[in-house]
């Protein structure tokens, strides 16, 4: 490019890129995106934990250099048309005029997309579910939570995806009701999970650890309180977690009146407690739920305190969502929570 | 300008239109027939329909991506042939800037954008070849 | 140029100039606004409600911001959130960006392309109410107390009956309406820029603007129209129960979606191309030169609007369509660069070393050009297929899309506004104003949205009231509200500027900028006319030409003389070759008159006494909407007569007919219209009819037998069949044979009405109706419509009839085209009809 410039926009371009605190500009936009510290980033497709994920940031990584040198190309050659002092030879449009845009407008763009267009099919292709995969999950989009069910290994659970690291899950993604979307920006893209339509998609981790995800496509009222967890596990730590939810224990007797209260209170209408009389499916399988990370798809930490408060008025932590408000008594609540949070 | 010339330099409209329009026309016909084939081909036919290692969906995507471009060119060199002929005829007398000679700017403004047309055809020919066996991830 | 100037000296050759002021004049008092047709008053009308809709869809931005600012907000709840973001996106989108735009193009258009108003002023009349109405009906739901919460792009099923109410119906009625304005306006607009320039306008000369309204007018007509067809089915579902959404009955909420940004990638584009066209108008004043490249600008313009077509998937990049499909979208996306790119190097190119001064409407177009690159640049980003299965629905789509939006399509409207605002009430606004105004929003934008990149890319999803504090995203959010205050304060000292120079700004001359185009050359504010001689054209600058003796053409001439102060009891506006913009003939545009507004009003009203279960109201309503459309298109027979009486010597002088059929009158442009707007209407609803076929594992769905062959193909034969008795009247009507014309015509209306028994006949008999599933309600949908438009079809041929029996002076005059408009109609009819037995019957068996 630079043989071609015109003297006069070469000497406009030292200029510029000698101008003190230039560079400043690029170092403070470096600082903005990594702005925060590493321990907030836990749903940010920068920090990925998979290769998917890394690859796709990678593609960001290369756009974001490639197109702000662009930008930047763009606006000198502004500043320097609109600004410069015409010095008598200069004063008509660069290189007669159309060649600049020819040049400008049709052959960079040209070369620039041709590459990018190569790069995306390369990474599109790369993104294919791999042949080996061990794990077929299916997830289940509600309004406003997420069913969770192994086929293979008959588990049902909510909220959170328990996989082995290091191999690829299959992930089924279906609708419930109206349209959600399948999204945990540290492990891969996102999936749209279509009612009356089924995607396939597959997810990986590399190492151990909890990874948060969130529905990406407006779906109503609580849209933005649809969260969940992918909790990668190793491979032992992870056979042991589908032996122990394949093994039904039923509930030690000091959970009694807790189950009691459940059948009662009308809980078992919309919750499923395997091994028990309560196979509603409105709501989430509540056999485990003493294992789980959080409560409200996401929204509090799982704890006995935050468990009674959510099921006396789950509306006040999360307004319109379906689980109707109870009237149980302290005790009867009591019991309920111990019940809930006892290991089965 | 005379009544005469402008007569003289009245150009066929049939071929005019088809300079100006016809790399338009065929990128249009391009996108319906790929993005048909492609959603039809990919849900009705199963990937191991093939013909010499490669998809029936994608043979028929590369043959409307050659018909579209063949069109497209087409166009291109009708433009380009019928301006040329314009330009001797022009050499002929004084001759005013291009915008007073209807006929030759629309051939001239017709070729550069058939030739464009054709090629963003041939650019939204590319993803057919990383897909020869099939749709994608299925 | 100065005899086009604002009452020309009296030439011996000019009519009488109070005679045709008065024909121009508008009419007067209050009810002036629902009686007038001129293009000023109108553009008015939508500039001034579009900016209202405007100011209320900012405040709804600043109370969404103000909700976002810190994680776990609780300044609004959930329910008003979502009832926010959803009339703050449709009301910008629908009601603000392309009915300004609209307002301004219908203002700017007619100087430009050296005319004297719009194609159909009746049209421009019943656009800008049923605008208007459209955007009430938008706000009605506040009244009910039932605002949507289902977003601009209303998916379904969240969009659909069982989950959404009668807020929702509303909703979907106003936007069918405004869309119906938009379908009306861009056929005007295309009618208006190909046939009724200025003599010598040749395609070559026409000014670089009116190519962007060009494109954008056939974009208006594709993309509304496919929409329309969506909003339709919808609508139909919340209201008389169809399936075509409903994934429990065979619908597809899938298809919504490809239709929805088939229209909605578009119409994008349909926004920008008309900034682009103002920047293009800006930057060759300011740089005292002409546009360099000027044929690539063009070439980029019209590829951006053909290729804004082929984007329409990169919005469904995460619906599970193949990837095969999806790739070549990416291509399509990425190749708009180009087309953006042309033009932006033009801008530099054109520019360069001439130090333009930095007016107001060039700081508007720095700021747009430095706003703009970026927003283009990380929409390359998004289309590319794995980068957006990251950011799509985050908030780095948030910032992408305001960057195009706001920078690329609001910045320079506003550049347009500083810049012509003399034409629209002949004053200047304050420069210091304008640019207080223009720092304030240039950095206030950046300051909002900028950080919004960073908010996606760190895993902020749109569409959220709220967010946890765990993201680490507050202090992102707490800037980005800022600068959206700073971003409205620096558009409300626009506003200010607007309100405050009305009454004492500086008065602008006519050409305060030195003004290359048409408009510059009339006096400012424009006058009612326009031009009272309509000027010859020999140059692509006109208002920059000094010599041009030495081209004139001698039919050019002829044809601008003929029109000094002339016609002076009608309103005349000359016709031109679309390819070498030669004169070819005198039209009288319409009359005028409170039937559009009025129609608009009932039918209004009508849709609402629908909704609200009024059906009385309802009912009347329609059938008074029905008689003001016909009054609207029944020729004014005294108007006609003064046309016929002064034809022949403006003919004479002109050597131009004014009685014309064909591509040389204007009736023939607006059938021409109509038939590919209803083509493309039944275009869109095979493409569904396959859709779900492809989808669905039997056809006909949920075991309904193959329809029928031999009862509907008697019915589609009649139809078909019909032709031939019009084709009779038609060569008979040439002849001038009397009987044989009304025995052609009374044939058609029989065997039409034949078509319509025989086809309710067999509906009738079915064992599905149209709540069945998604094939019954395809079904049905088609038929009806085609019914409706077979209706729609006799009644012209009716009103043929009786004119042709009871008006026969004007046989030899307007009737030919009434003719020829009737028969195409109908002939089209016969053609669809045949398509639809072939869609809907046959092809089940293949």
């Amino acid at each position: 490019m630079t043989e071609t410039m015109p003297p006069s926009l070469k000497r406009g371009v030292g200029r510029i890129l000698r101008a003190r605190g230039v560079w400043a500009v690029p170092a403070l936009g470096a600082a903005f995106l990594l702005g925060g510290c590493e321990g907030d980033r836990i749903q940010s497709t920068l920090h990925p934990a998979s290769e998917a994920a890394a690859k796709i940031a990678w593609l960001w990584w290369v756009m974001c250099g490639a197109f702000t040198a662009v930008f930047l190309l763009v606006m000198v050659l502004l500043l320097l048309g609109v600004y410069r002092r015409p010095s008598g030879e200069g004063t008509g449009p660069p290189l007669g005029g159309t060649r600049f845009v020819i040049l400008g407008g049709i052959a960079m763009p040209t070369v620039i997309l041709l590459g990018l267009l190569i790069a995306s099919l390369e990474t599109t292709v790369a993104l294919r579910l791999p042949e080996k995969q061990t794990l077929t999950v299916e997830v289940i989009g509600h309004r406003w939570w997420w069913e969770v069910r192994y086929p293979d290994q008959n588990i049902v659970t909510a909220n959170e995806i328990q996989i082995p690291t290091g191999v690829p899950v299959r992930l089924v993604l279906k609708s419930a009701d109206v349209i959600h979307s399948f999204w945990v920006p540290r492990l891969n893209g996102k999936m749209d999970m279509i009612p009356g339509h089924t995607n396939t998609f597959w997810i990986a981790a590399e190492k151990p650890g909890e990874y948060r995800g969130q529905c990406a496509e407006y779906c109503g009222l609580q849209h933005a309180k649809m969260a969940f967890y992918v909790v990668a596990l190793p491979p032992e730590a992870f056979r042991a977690w589908v032996a122990e939810r394949q093994t039904p224990r039923p509930a030690p007797e000091a959970f009694l009146p807790g189950q009691e209260v459940f059948m009662q209170a009308g809980c078992k209408n919309c919750h499923t407690v395997r091994g028990t009389a309560a196979v509603g499916r409105v709501g989430p399988d509540l056999t485990h739920l003493g294992s789980r990370i959080s409560l409200g798809a996401g929204e509090i930490p799982n704890t006995p305190g935050h468990l009674g408060g959510w099921i006396g008025n789950s509306q006040r932590i999360k307004p319109g969502n379906l689980m109707p408000r109870s009237f149980l008594a302290p005790e009867e609540l009591h019991a309920l929570v111990r019940y809930l949070e006892a290991p089965k | 300008m005379t009544q005469q010339t402008m007569k003289r330099r009245g150009e066929s409209e049939p071929v005019q239109w088809f300079a100006l329009m016809g790399g338009a026309a065929a990128w249009s016909l391009h996108l319906m027939l790929i993005y048909l084939i492609s959603e039809w081909g990919c849900v009705q036919w199963p990937p191991t329909f093939q013909w010499l290692g490669i998809t029936v969906t994608s043979w028929l995507l590369l043959a409307a991506s050659v018909i579209a471009f063949a069109l497209a060119a087409a166009s291109t060199w009708v433009g380009c042939w019928r301006e040329r002929e314009l330009q001797k005829e022009e050499k002929e007398e004084d001759a005013p800037g291009e915008e007073d000679h209807a006929a030759r700017f629309n051939h001239r403004l017709g070729y550069l954008m058939s030739g464009l047309f054709a090629f963003v055809i041939a650019f939204e020919t590319i993803p057919t070849f990383y897909f020869l066996q099939g749709c994608g991830d299925r | 140029m100065s005899s086009t100037a604002a009452p020309p000296e009296p030439a011996d050759y000019a009519g009488d100039l109070e005679e045709f002021n008065k024909t121009w004049a508008g009419p007067k008092g209050f009810f002036k606004w629902f009686a007038t047709i001129d293009n000023g008053p109108i553009g008015f009308g939508f500039m001034f409600f579009s900016v209202v809709f405007f100011l209320l869809a900012g405040l709804m931005a600043l109370l969404m911001r103000v909700q976002l600012a810190v994680s776990e907000n609780t300044f609004l709840s959930p329910e008003v959130y979502n009832q926010l973001f959803t009339m703050h996106g449709s009301t910008m989108m629908y009601l603000f960006i392309v009915p300004f735009l609209e307002g301004l193009i219908m203002i700017l258009l007619p100087p430009m392309l050296g005319t004297r108003d719009m194609a159909f002023p009746n049209t421009s009349s019943f656009g800008m109410w049923t605008f208007l109405s459209g955007g009430l009906m938008f706000y009605m739901s506040f009244a009910l107390g039932d605002v949507p919460t289902i977003g601009w792009f209303a998916y379904p099923p969240l969009s659909g009956p069982e989950y959404t109410g009668l807020g929702t119906s509303f909703w979907l009625l106003g936007l069918g309406m405004a869309e119906i304005a938009g379908i009306l306006s861009g056929l005007e607009i295309v009618v208006s820029c190909l046939k009724i320039r200025a003599p010598g306008m040749s395609l070559a000369r026409m000014p670089l603007f009116a190519w962007t309204i060009l494109v954008t007018g056939v974009m208006i007509v594709a993309a509304f129209t496919t929409l329309l067809t969506a909003t339709m089915m919808l609508e139909l579902d919340h209201e008389i129960g169809t399936q075509f959404f409903d994934p429990n009955h065979g619908g597809k909420p899938l298809l919504w979606q490809h239709l929805f940004w088939f229209f909605g990638h578009p119409e994008v584009y349909i926004m920008f191309i008309p900034a682009t066209g103002f920047i293009s108008s800006i930057v060759p004043v300011f740089a005292k030169r002409p546009l360099v490249a000027h044929t690539y600008v063009i070439i980029a313009i019209v590829l951006m609007g053909f290729l804004s077509f082929g984007l329409w998937v990169h919005h469904m990049f995460a619906t599970g369509i193949p990837w095969l499909s999806m790739s070549f979208f990416t291509a399509a996306s990425l190749m708009i660069a180009i087309a953006s790119g042309i033009q932006v190097f033009a801008w530099i190119a054109t520019l360069w070393g001439t130090r333009p001064a930095m007016k107001t409407p060039m700081l508007w177009v720095m700021g747009f050009l430095f706003i703009f690159v970026l927003g283009g640049l990380t929409g390359v980003m998004v289309a590319i297929v794995p980068f957006d299965w990251q950011v799509h629905d985050t908030f780095f789509l948030v910032a992408h899309f305001h960057y195009v939006l706001i920078g690329g399509v609001l910045f320079p409207c506003l550049a347009a506004l500083y810049y012509w605002m003399p034409k629209l009430n002949g004053r200047m606004l304050s420069e210091r104003m304008g640019k207080w105004s223009f720092w304030t929003t240039f950095i206030g934008f950046n300051v909002a949205f900028f950080p919004m990149h960073m908010m996606g890319l760190l895993g902020m999803p749109r569409r959220v009231y709220t967010y946890p504090s765990s993201l680490g995203l507050d202090g992102y959010n707490m800037v980005a509200t800022v600068g959206a205050f700073l971003l409205a304060l620096g558009f409300l000292l626009t506003v200010a500027n607007v309100i405050v120079s009305a009454r004492k700004g500086e008065r602008a001359g006519a050409d305060p900028w030195g003004g290359d185009t048409l408009e510059w050359a009339i006096s400012s504010p424009l006058p009612g006319p326009m031009f009272y001689q309509i000027p010859p054209v020999y140059s692509r600058h006109p208002s920059w030409e000094t010599d041009e003796s030495k081209r004139q053409d001698e039919r050019i001439e002829r044809a601008s003389r003929a029109t000094a102060n002339k016609p002076e009891t009608w309103r005349g506006i000359l016709m031109v070759d679309v390819l070498n913009g030669l004169p070819q003939s005198i039209q009288p545009l319409s009359k005028g008159g409170y039937a559009p507004s009025f129609a608009a009003l009932m039918i209004t009203v009508a849709s609402m006494g629908a909704l609200l279960k009024l059906y009385l109201v309802g009912a009347i309503c329609i059938l008074l909407a029905l008689v003001s459309i016909i009054v609207w298109l029944w020729p004014h027979e005294a108007y006609l007569k003064k046309i016929r009486e002064s034809a022949p010597a403006l003919e004479e002088e002109s050597g131009l007919p004014v009685f014309t059929t064909g591509e040389k009158s204007i009736p023939w442009w607006g059938i021409v219209g109509q038939i590919s707007t209803v083509s493309l209407m039944f275009s869109v609803l095979f493409y569904s009819y396959f859709y779900l076929r492809l989808y669905s594992p039997t056809w006909p769905q949920g075991g309904i037998p193959r329809p029928d062959l031999l009862m509907p193909g008697v019915a589609y034969g009649l139809l078909a069949a019909s032709a031939l008795p019009q084709l009779w009247a038609r060569r008979a009507f040439k002849r001038g044979e009397e009987w044989q014309v009304s025995g052609g015509l009374i044939g058609t209306l029989l065997l039409g009405a034949a078509f319509i028994w025989a086809l309710y006949a067999y509906l009738g008999g079915l064992e599905f109706t149209h709540r069945t599933n998604a094939y019954g309600s395809m079904f049905y949908l088609i038929q009806w419509l085609m019914s409706g438009l077979v209706g729609v079809g006799m009644l012209l041929n009716l009103g043929l009839h009786y004119r042709y029996r009871r008006v026969p002076e004007d046989r030899e005059h307007f009737m030919p085209v009434q003719m020829q408009v009737t028969a195409m109609f109908w002939y089209f009819l016969a053609v669809l009809g045949i398509a639809v037995y072939g869609v809907v019957f046959l092809s089940p068996y293949v």
